[in-house]
């Protein structure tokens, strides 16, 4: 027999093994210098407020004591939540407000920055109560999150999805563009058609929705009541810096606002006086206006404004309504 | 004679081959039994050594105390003070003592600077990467608001006489750490930051090192032939089957096994010896230097 060559059974293992050796030493020395994978790359924008804030905020929203509202409610919730309270505390069959609790379903949180700061959520309270979208907003460093608006998912309407940015979502200014109306526009323009219904001119671009229909019915019951011996007028106008917009996904916005409403009766002629109905005679203090009085009024609403170009209109998402005060001359 | 013969190998042929010829495949020579052992103790060591470099790191605590300042509402310890302490992305405990209400809360470093604006703070900062903790107070409201349960931190842990939290970074924004009373009396100011350091050891580079070194000792092992001597069998001569014996064979002895290991030349007279009559010299057979004693059965025949 030959002596042979190096058999093929003898020089794979070695040579196996010497990858294997040095596989491993350079394993180790790359798990031994650290690693750093766990913190979020830094080209991340930062939220303003991580999942453990959001979840301590909103225990302390549900949780509020009733006699101090305004440690975790401001703006016109908290104008809407006091007014109910006043009002239950005559009528106790008065409705009480929804409570600003459940399953969170969705947080938008913009990144950090400046303050005023703010994040939306979307609550899903059980029994069968429809999600709230609820703005929570921080005036200053010192100050806790304040739940400011706050509005119902109407039926049958499902909140679109939202653009993020790994944990941030994307905040646009009140006159972004690319959009079929800004969002500051968006918003007086739904103002526009709750006061004049099909006449303003942004009635065209706005779709139906059950809130103006249940407004202008409404507005125009109390007017044909009154308004024989009494002038009536309704306006609405956007709160002044109350309106805060969301990127969707779909290039569009989500635009959350509040409206403040003005129904105002003003008798013709001397001699007329009105009552009030208990739950105004409640806010007025009062049972009668001689002179006339104003029922003061939030909306709350959530429109989606689509991108430019976009075949659709601007449509309501969410909404609400709430009696905040009345004012008798 | 001829090199094919199985009897006797030339000892050219003999290096050639990784394992002398006509032994049978499988056979273990002794030298490869040790390699073995030396490659099963190379893996043994490395996978040591590797562990101890990785997962099985010992731990030990290191801790630093915040040098004491002037009396102040605030203390925060500032981003560079607790980074890098652990590698990126460390826990870092923070442990404040004082009488009274003590309050450690941890929220990203800009948000702590907002909330303590305005305030008489104490800044605790690190010089340079590894240097020492410097305290500094800025001049501002000697009492604030009380800041335990603000909206701001992150984590916050409150106690009386004593608190401890335990922060680790969880976004890409550095971490700060407020340590106060309640806002109104001085903060606490034995603060002391408590970390754990896990040094490769040196323990495992030795591991390492010397686990990769057998590893290419017994890889070369497997390359390195084996010193032996020239081969030489021994055999006894052939002949044939019948006739008296006459006496020593002049001619050349014919027969596939009966080669000499020496060069052909003119035959030496043997000694007369009754196991090898005919004379030829003793062809020997002799094992290969460090071969195990025990044969492999499909031995030389």
């Amino acid at each position: 027999m030959r002596p042979t060559a190096v058999p093929r059974s003898v020089a794979a293992p070695r040579s196996a093994a010497a990858l294997a050796v040095v596989g491993l030493l350079l394993a180790v020395v790359g798990c031994s210098t650290g690693s750093s994978g766990e913190r979020a790359t830094a080209s991340e924008p930062v939220p303003a407020v991580v999942t453990a804030q959001v979840s301590r905020v909103l225990t302390a929203v549900g949780d509020v004591d009733p006699a101090a509202l305004d440690g975790r409610f401001g703006g016109a919730e908290l104008d809407v939540r006091r007014a109910a309270a006043a009002v239950r505390a005559q009528v106790p069959t008065a409705p009480e407000p929804a409570p600003l609790a459940g399953r969170v379903l969705m947080t938008a949180v913009p990144p950090t920055g400046e303050w005023p700061r703010w994040f939306v959520t979307a609550l899903q309270p059980g029994g069968g109560a429809v999600p709230q979208v609820v703005v929570l907003e921080q005036a200053g460093p010192r100050d806790p999150y304040r739940a400011v608006a706050a509005a119902a998912v109407l039926p049958g309407v499902s909140l679109p999805d939202l653009a993020r940015d790994g944990e941030t979502a994307e905040p646009l200014a009140a006159d972004a563009a690319g959009l079929l109306a800004t969002p500051a526009d968006a918003l007086s323009g739904y103002a526009d058609v709750l006061t004049r219904g099909d006449e303003a001119p942004a009635a065209a671009s706005t779709a139906d929705d059950a809130l103006r229909t249940q407004v202008l019915s409404e507005q125009q019951a109390e007017r044909d009541g009154v308004s024989e011996f009494v002038e009536y007028t309704a306006a609405h106008a956007p709160r002044e810096g109350a309106l805060w917009s969301l990127r969707t996904a779909d290039g569009g916005a989500l635009v959350l606002g509040v409206l403040s409403g003005t129904r105002s009766f003003t008798p013709r002629g001397v001699g007329v006086s009105q009552t009030l109905p208990p739950d105004l005679a409640a806010l007025a203090g009062r049972a009668d206006a001689p002179d006339g009085l104003e029922v003061r009024t939030a909306e709350v609403v959530v429109l989606h404004v689509p991108a430019a170009g976009a075949p659709a209109q601007v449509s309501l998402v969410a909404g609400a309504r709430g009696t905040t005060g009345v004012e008798v001359r | 004679m001829s090199g094919d013969d199985a009897a006797v190998v030339p000892p050219v042929a003999a290096r050639r081959g990784g394992r002398p010829a006509g032994r049978g495949r499988g056979a273990l020579p002794r030298a490869g039994l040790q390699r073995r052992w030396v490659a099963a103790l190379a893996v043994v060591l490395l996978l040591g050594g590797a562990a101890l470099a990785t997962v099985a790191r010992p731990a030990r605590e290191v801790s630093a105390t915040a040098p004491a300042v002037g009396p102040a509402p605030l203390l925060v310890l500032d981003a560079s003070a607790l980074e890098g302490l652990d590698g990126p992305g460390g826990a870092v405990t923070v442990r404040a003592t004082g009488s009274g209400p003590v309050l450690v809360a941890a929220g990203t470093a800009a948000d702590v600077a907002a909330w303590a604006e305005g305030a008489a703070t104490t800044t605790v900062a690190r010089t340079g990467a590894g240097g020492a903790l410097v305290a500094a107070t800025s001049e501002g409201e000697p009492q604030v608001l009380d800041p335990a349960g603000s909206d701001l931190w992150t984590a916050q842990a409150a106690g009386t006489g004593s608190a401890e939290l335990s922060t680790r970074p969880t976004t890409g924004a550095p971490l700060a750490v407020l340590v106060a009373a309640d806002g109104a009396t001085p903060a606490p100011t034995a603060v002391e930051l408590v970390w754990t350091e896990r040094p490769v050891p040196v323990l495992a580079w030795v591991l390492l090192g010397g686990g990769a070194l057998l590893a290419l000792l017994a890889a070369r092992g497997l390359r390195r032939p084996a010193r032996r001597e020239p081969v030489v069998v021994a055999l006894p001569q052939t002949r044939p089957a019948t006739g008296p014996v006459t006496g020593p064979v002049t001619g050349p002895v014919t027969g596939p096994e009966s080669v000499t290991a020496r060069s052909p030349g003119p035959e030496t007279p043997a000694h007369e010896d009754p196991a090898r009559p005919d004379g030829a010299e003793p062809v020997l057979l002799r094992r290969p230097r460090g071969s195990e004693r025990r044969r492999d059965r499909r031995s030389l025949r």
